[in-house]
């Protein structure tokens, strides 16, 4: 997959997570492992890039073992920009789904006249 | 683990990110180790997910040395008045996820008032050649090249009562638009998710296209009315309709209360379709699985052009 056009999706995911609730940084990419491939360290430029453009800002909580975690708490700046990017997103996909279903919904239609075609082109 | 920190410690001193950063980044890391490692993980999946330390590096150092510019000053209170020449208008909008309003008033000003107007928000408002246009200046593009609004606002679009609107375009991806009290020869809305609402209105040839956004209209009289909707509602009340009313929708259900229309076409996937006291002419009716039923007091006849279903029913 293109590298920017996935890039902006995981950095709608990522807003999407903060949206809800303060994360910090590996539970963030924990929650977005249960639904999509993020083994690369896609996720942590994204953070720190847009908590440097202050979508986010950031707090230290100790643990109970191991290094204090930062959290990261979207702003409203980051939350008007989730929206923006959400919208986008919606759009694109509502295109998408348009595109896709101009052949109706149904799976067995679309082999139906995908199967007349072939037919006909053979019998020509 | 320790190689990978080094590694990308090297890494980020030779693309020149200032020590601190190095510092923030480097602690980030260890911190992330060790929830990882809290967690249980092996040290093969934990390398994966760490990824290449050098690609790491010149991702960070792009994002590094930003300088935060300074926001575009704008219009503040956002209000826009124009004199209107001549007695026809017409209108072009294209916005994002902005909720629109367009209303008749009594003043002889065209006026357009964006409400919630944010500093970093841009729009051109334009009126030039009897043509009032709306639309964001600035985007920024993003995925593949589409691109951005600039977020949302709230706009109310006065049009005085004695103007008549010769063509209306409204196309907005996610927000919703209220159209009261207004003639309009060529009525053309396109929205992905905005929900639409007509009162009042006196059309001319009007075509409503929606993805997942409720259509009502309502009080209004047309001589051609067309809507599409994917799965979006359609609702239609006190109005009439000379020529044609056209409904398609795949999973949108379709309501007509106290209604009229000479014929009506309605073809749907899975919506059903419900009529009280809305009397037509002619029916053209097709479905898959949708149902067609009317309850009028008059029993008057129906001419049924066309009716096609897989296992809808009609019932009149």
């Amino acid at each position: 997959m293109n590298a920017q056009f996935k890039k902006g999706i995981l950095e709608l995911c990522v807003l999407s997570i903060l949206v809800e609730d303060d994360v910090y940084g590996y539970a963030i990419i924990n929650k977005l492992s249960e639904f999509i491939d993020v083994s690369d360290n896609s996720i942590y430029p994204i953070l720190r890039r847009l908590t440097n453009e202050h979508y986010f800002t950031t707090y230290l909580v100790e643990s109970n073992e191991g290094a204090p975690r930062k959290y990261y708490q979207m702003t409203e700046k980051g939350f008007n920009y989730y929206l923006e990017l959400r919208s986008e997103w919606n759009a694109f996909i509502g295109g998408v789904y348009q595109i896709i279903n101009q052949g109706g919904k149904k799976n067995e239609d679309i082999l139906r006249r995908f199967k007349e075609r072939i037919s006909k082109n053979a019998s020509k | 683990m320790k190689t990978f920190l080094e590694d990308l410690k090297s890494e980020l001193v030779k693309m020149q990110v200032s020590e601190d950063k190095i510092q923030d980044i480097l602690s980030d890391m260890e911190e992330m180790i060790s929830s990882a490692k809290e967690e249980g993980i092996s040290d093969e999946d934990l390398m994966a997910k760490l990824g290449d330390p050098k690609r790491l590096a010149r991702e960070l150092a792009e994002i590094e040395p930003k300088v935060e510019k300074p926001h575009e000053e704008t219009n503040q209170d956002g209000v826009y008045a124009f004199d209107p020449i001549g007695e026809t208008l017409s209108i072009r909008t294209k916005l994002t996820s902005d909720d629109v309003t367009y209303q008749s008033v009594d003043s002889n000003m065209i006026r357009v008032i964006i409400k919630d107007h944010k500093k970093d928000h841009k729009y051109n408002v334009t009126y030039e050649n009897q043509t009032l246009t709306i639309d964001e200046g600035k985007m920024r593009t993003f995925f593949f090249g589409f691109s951005f609004g600039n977020g949302s606002s709230s706009i109310i679009i006065e049009i005085p009562k004695s103007i008549t609107i010769e063509s209306f375009k409204h196309n907005i991806v996610n927000g919703d638009v209220v159209i009261q009290s207004l003639a309009v020869s060529s009525l053309n809305i396109n929205t992905t998710e905005g929900d639409i609402d007509m009162s009042g209105l006196i059309i001319q040839d009007g075509v409503i296209h929606t993805v997942n956004g409720d259509v009502k209209v309502f009080k209004s009289v047309a001589k051609m009315l067309r809507l599409d909707s994917v799965s979006g509602d359609v609702e239609i009340q006190n109005t009439e309709v000379e020529h044609d009313l056209t409904i398609n929708t795949v999973s949108g259900d379709f309501e007509a209360n106290e209604s009229s229309a000479e014929n009506l076409y309605f073809h749907t996937v899975s919506g059903d379709g419900n009529g009280v006291e809305f009397y037509i002419k002619r029916l053209s009716f097709s479905s898959i699985s949708g149902d067609f039923s009317l309850k009028n007091t008059r029993k008057e006849p129906i001419e049924i052009l066309k009716k096609k279903s897989l296992s809808g029913d009609i019932n009149l």
